[in-house]
């Protein structure tokens, strides 16, 4: 287990830029634009602060859930990418023997490079999102104080609302990431194989498979084959329905745990069974393909 | 250091090479000589083959193995050693040398009075 | 060098070990045993088929015939026998993105016989820095690097594959010390591909040459003497009865003839010239450019 640790903080150290450095630069940016606004008087804190007395909350709310939103917008490409590179990049890098030289299997190596992608990766997502969030939430408090007042008297609110987008994203990231396991494997896999070819292929592949249906069997068209369809049933998160959208209608305070048990119940649990068996079956086809081939 | 000539085997040739170690004194009696790895990394040989050449110095009765410490030179043993070289050298070398003397029709006397100035030494 | 002959388990044991790409076969079925505490040279050129054999026994290609390492089937049970078999290979490389420290650290991690302690003192008198990046070092510092790792590794095979490719006299001089220094122990065998063949001969215990994927010679460097002796002939007429003994090697260097003989009298020899064994690399040219393989050779 010390080893398998050790190779899930090998990928975070090898990809530090896309997960650690780059959203922390992104933040930075982020802040001192903020600054910056300040200063120069581009913002009006007068204006939006009084805007922000009328519906403090609620427009906090929305601009962190706004902002969790984005980072996993960031997260799912990141991590897209990773899969195409990371799994190929033993080899790119010429040093696939030295990683051979190692007492570790090609599946548990290959298992540990899918487990950053459900660990190490989205918790460092996670980590700039609170900062960032944190940043948003410092931003309404001083604009409100400065037009009404009322910022300091707001921050218990600001902070409340801060807890609950917080462990609505960890709802979120831990059923998507699971959800989406199937796809990251595949796309790993495939990079195992085919290295970065892997980008464009797995695009392609669910045409092709569609198309290849489609052909044999007919039908209306590509996108109405059984293939095309699974695979966008499979590929929907169900995370905007349900509990987000009349939370969006009412006005109510945004409640995670109402939130997550909503989303807990629309999930399809066999399906997400399923993705398990097929990522575990991937991972393991494409280790054994790594252990046969050998010219790095 | 480590140019070896093909003509004896190697261990023969860091036998050798201890013996002048010994004979002039840069390892006294009684004091250990150097460890089987140290030669083999100064001289890149095999560590096998510096045993080897150790063995054959125990058989000549000038080494002795301690337990655990190495090769130490025994008392007596310069003594021996210069016997035996003295032997090797009037039974092998002179009988060529003495040859190469008569061919080239030098004289012995002037020989002698010649060496210790002009030739460089080995 | 132990008393006791009496049945070691050898290291590694080979028998029909054979290996195809395609129709083509690369291995033709070699059959040898390392015994353990020797230095092995494996010698070829390249595409004769070291690299499948290193491959084979490293478990990183899978091949008909029976091959075990430390009694185990290298290609089933690779990441087990890791723990004792350490190798670097001429092509690989270590992580470029990982600082020397970082890269310790791993390691210590990943490796239950990896020594951060003997890997540091390794790199003393180096200028590898603990800070320093894999990619921001030379290639020479890099095989330096790579071999303090194997080094602290506490492995009974430690594999070199060309090891000192492309490095300067100095590093690789400083290479086979450290390893002759720090490394080698009576438990410990080692086994070295390496073209420039005259800088390791008098390290090695034991050569095999391989050739199109034959197994032509395989013998202890002790036992070359008794049966390779080199002829250096000045005059046609000693020459032409040197030829009736038939050398396996004959070629002409400052007007003499110089001949290579296997299992020839030497006392025959010594009346025709000046006798000598011949060097590996000598060798090495002979028994490669033989017309005719004699499997009877290879012990």
């Amino acid at each position: 287990m010390k080893a398998f640790i050790a190779m899930i903080h090998r990928e975070l150290l090898e990809h530090r830029g896309a997960f650690l450095v780059a959203p922390l630069g992104l933040v930075a940016i982020l802040a001192g634009a903020t600054i910056l606004a300040f200063t120069v008087g581009r913002v009006d804190a007068r204006m939006s602060g009084q805007l922000m007395t009328m519906v403090p909350l609620r427009i906090a709310e929305v601009g962190l859930l706004g902002l969790a939103f984005a980072w996993l917008l960031y997260l799912m490409g990141t991590l897209f990418f990773y899969c195409a590179d990371g799994f190929s990049a033993d080899r790119r890098n010429n040093a696939m023997l030295f990683w051979k030289s190692m007492p570790m299997s090609d599946f548990r190596v290959l298992l540990s490079k899918l487990a950053a992608t459900l660990t190490i990766f989205p918790g460092m997502i996670f980590a700039v999102s609170l900062l960032s969030g944190l940043l948003l939430v410092v931003v309404i408090t001083v604009t409100t104080q400065i037009a009404s007042g009322t910022g300091l008297a707001l921050i218990g609110g600001l902070l409340g609302s801060f807890v609950q987008v917080a462990l609505a994203s960890i709802v979120v990231l831990v059923l998507g990431l699971l959800w989406c396991m199937p796809f990251m494997a595949a796309v790993g896999s495939l990079a195992s194989v085919v290295g970065r070819w892997a980008i464009p292929l797995s695009l392609l592949l669910p045409t092709l498979l569609s198309v290849l249906e489609w052909v044999t069997f007919g039908g209306l068209s590509p996108v109405h084959t059984h293939t095309w369809k699974y695979l966008s049933y499979r590929f929907d998160f169900p995370l905007v329905e349900g509990y987000l959208q009349g939370w969006f209608n009412a006005d109510l305070p945004f409640s995670a745990p109402s939130f997550a048990t909503d989303l807990l119940g629309r999930i399809d649990w066999p399906q997400m069974a399923v993705g398990w068996g097929f990522s575990l079956l991937a991972i393991y086809l494409a280790s054994e393909y790594r252990r046969r081939r050998n010219d790095n | 250091m480590d140019d070896f000539h093909s003509g004896s085997p190697i261990f023969i040739q860091i036998r050798q090479r201890l013996i002048e170690m010994i004979l002039r004194g840069g390892v006294a009696e009684g004091d250990p000589l150097p460890s089987v790895r140290q030669i083999s990394a100064d001289m890149q040989v095999n560590p096998l083959t510096v045993t080897k050449a150790f063995e054959a110095l125990v058989d000549l009765g000038v080494v002795e193995k301690r337990r655990g410490l190495g090769m130490f030179v025994k008392t007596g043993a310069r003594a021996g050693l210069l016997t035996h070289e003295r032997e090797k050298f009037l039974s092998e070398d002179w009988p060529r040398i003495a040859a190469q003397i008569k061919a080239l029709e030098l004289d012995v006397s002037t020989l002698l009075d010649q060496t210790p100035k002009g030739t460089p030494s080995k | 060098m132990t008393d006791q002959t009496t049945a070691i388990a050898p290291i590694v044991s080979a028998h029909g070990l054979r290996k195809k790409f395609g129709n083509r076969e690369i291995l033709h079925g070699l059959d040898f045993e390392i015994p353990p505490g020797r230095i092995y040279g494996l010698i070829g050129h390249n595409g004769a088929g070291k690299t499948t054999t290193l491959n084979a026994i490293l478990g990183l290609t899978n091949c008909e015939g029976t091959i075990r390492v430390l009694g185990e089937d290298p290609f089933a049970k690779r990441a087990k026998l890791m723990e004792n078999v350490a190798f670097i290979s001429d092509v690989a490389s270590l992580p470029k993105f990982l600082r020397v420290r970082e890269l310790f650290a791993l390691l210590s991690n990943i490796h239950p016989n990896f020594s951060q302690e003997k890997a540091r003192s390794f790199l003393e008198g180096t200028d590898i820095r603990p800070e320093a990046k894999v990619k921001h070092l030379s290639k020479g510092m890099v095989a330096q690097l790579h071999l303090a790792v194997v080094m602290a590794i506490d492995a009974k095979l430690l594999v070199l594959d060309e090891p000192t490719l492309g490095l300067d006299i100095t590093y690789r001089k400083r290479f086979y010390r450290r390893l002759l220094e720090d490394y080698m122990t009576e438990e410990r065998t080692l086994l070295i591909t390496t073209h420039q063949v005259d800088e390791i001969e008098f390290m090695l215990s034991d050569i095999m040459f391989i050739r199109d994927g034959d197994l032509i010679l395989h013998m202890q460097m002790e036992t070359v003497s008794e049966k390779f002796s080199q002829l250096v002939v000045s005059d046609p007429a000693s020459a032409e009865t040197a030829r009736g003994l038939k050398p396996v090697y004959e070629e002409t260097r400052f007007g003499q003839t110089v001949m290579i003989f296997d299992g020839a009298d030497r006392a025959v020899l010594e009346t025709l010239g000046k006798v000598s064994t011949p060097t590996l690399s000598d060798l090495f040219v002979a028994l490669m450019q033989r017309p005719t393989v004699n499997p009877g050779d290879a012990r």
